[in-house]
């Protein structure tokens, strides 16, 4: 028998945990570009402090959603080197599918009328 | 280094050690972006981090301890302190049958004493056997602990009822090490597999 693949099927990522895999899921970044990414994509409904930041990429990387991927000078600023972090294929299964539980909650809840229609 | 930096890095301190060198320069970089960036608004971003230090840093330093506990405290090395205590459990429990049944038995020509002193040594041995199997970790060696823990148990049940020629020491370490034993191997076998690490991220 097919072994089942739970991690996939895990339900409920934390808000924070979504909103940085969504920003890695555009390309690689350091912390300050994923917190600025972050902040953007919520319409400043998530603002996450460095503590929450670091604290849930350590997770991330200690269970291979996320991968640091060098270090190096911002590209923009050309300041300090700092380190990037990319997401990874299982990052990005769990993204999906945790991007499609929120699609299927916002689907009820349109029908329930809870929020209007999808904006064009 | 400004003012703002030297407490930001004093507040660091309330995370574990290990996040502290791992993140630490990065989280001190991302500050003074932060602050760069909102220069005009330095109250609120005061008032975010201190709060961002508050949530974290408690749950990172329980997170730490609960890893570090999870390493010291790992199935495998609870079997094998179990393995070792069965195994000297084992080897007392022998001794003293010997001693206390098959010398009273020959000495005072007491047949039920001397069944008493079998039965016990033999106990003894199984659950010394059980040791070695859960020591080896083999793949069947939790189903001989159990047969060793029941046969040992069941010894030591009929000694107690048929010849209660057995120290009261004795007596106890025969039932109640067995029992024991029996309850670790079905708490063990329940926490071969965690939960999916995703659940809690």
């Amino acid at each position: 028998m097919a072994k089942k693949d739970t991690n996939v099927a895990a339900p409920a990522l934390t808000p924070s945990t979504f909103q940085i895999l969504l920003a890695l899921a555009g390309g690689e970044r350091h912390g300050y570009s994923i917190m600025k990414e972050v902040a953007e994509s919520s319409e400043g409904g998530v603002r996450l402090g460095p503590g929450t930041l670091y604290g849930t990429l350590k997770r991330l990387l200690e269970i291979g959603l996320v991968e640091e991927s060098g270090e190096r000078a911002d590209a923009e600023t050309e300041d300090e080197r700092r380190r990037y972090y990319r997401i990874t294929k299982r990052g990005l299964t769990v993204a999906r599918a945790e991007a499609r539980r929120l699609e299927l909650m916002v689907r009820a809840a349109r029908q329930k009328k809870l929020i209007g229609p999808a904006r064009a | 280094m400004s003012a703002h930096e030297t407490i930001y890095r004093f507040l660091l301190r309330a995370y574990p050690d290990e996040f502290r060198s791992a993140y630490g320069r990065e989280m001190e970089q991302l500050f003074r972006d932060q602050r760069r960036d909102a220069a005009d608004s330095a109250v609120r971003l005061w008032a975010e981090t201190v709060w961002d230090v508050v949530r974290s840093a408690p749950a990172l330093r329980i997170e730490g301890a609960r890893a570090r506990w999870n390493h010291i405290y790992t199935r495998e090395s609870n079997m094998k302190t179990m393995a070792i205590l069965a195994m000297l459990t084992g080897i007392v429990l022998a001794a003293s049958a010997l001693i206390e049944g098959w010398a009273g038995g020959i000495g005072n020509h007491d047949g039920l004493s001397l069944t008493a002193g079998i039965l016990g040594l033999l106990a003894g041995a199984l659950l010394f056997a059980a040791g070695i199997g859960l020591l080896r970790q083999s793949s069947r060696a939790a189903m001989r602990a159990n047969v060793g823990a029941i046969t040992c148990l069941a010894a030591f049940a009929l000694i107690t009822v048929a010849a209660p020629r057995m120290s009261v020491l004795t007596t106890i370490l025969g039932i109640g090490f067995p029992i024991a034993l029996l309850f670790f191997l079905r708490w063990t076998r329940g926490r071969g597999s965690s939960a999916s690490p995703i659940a809690r991220v």
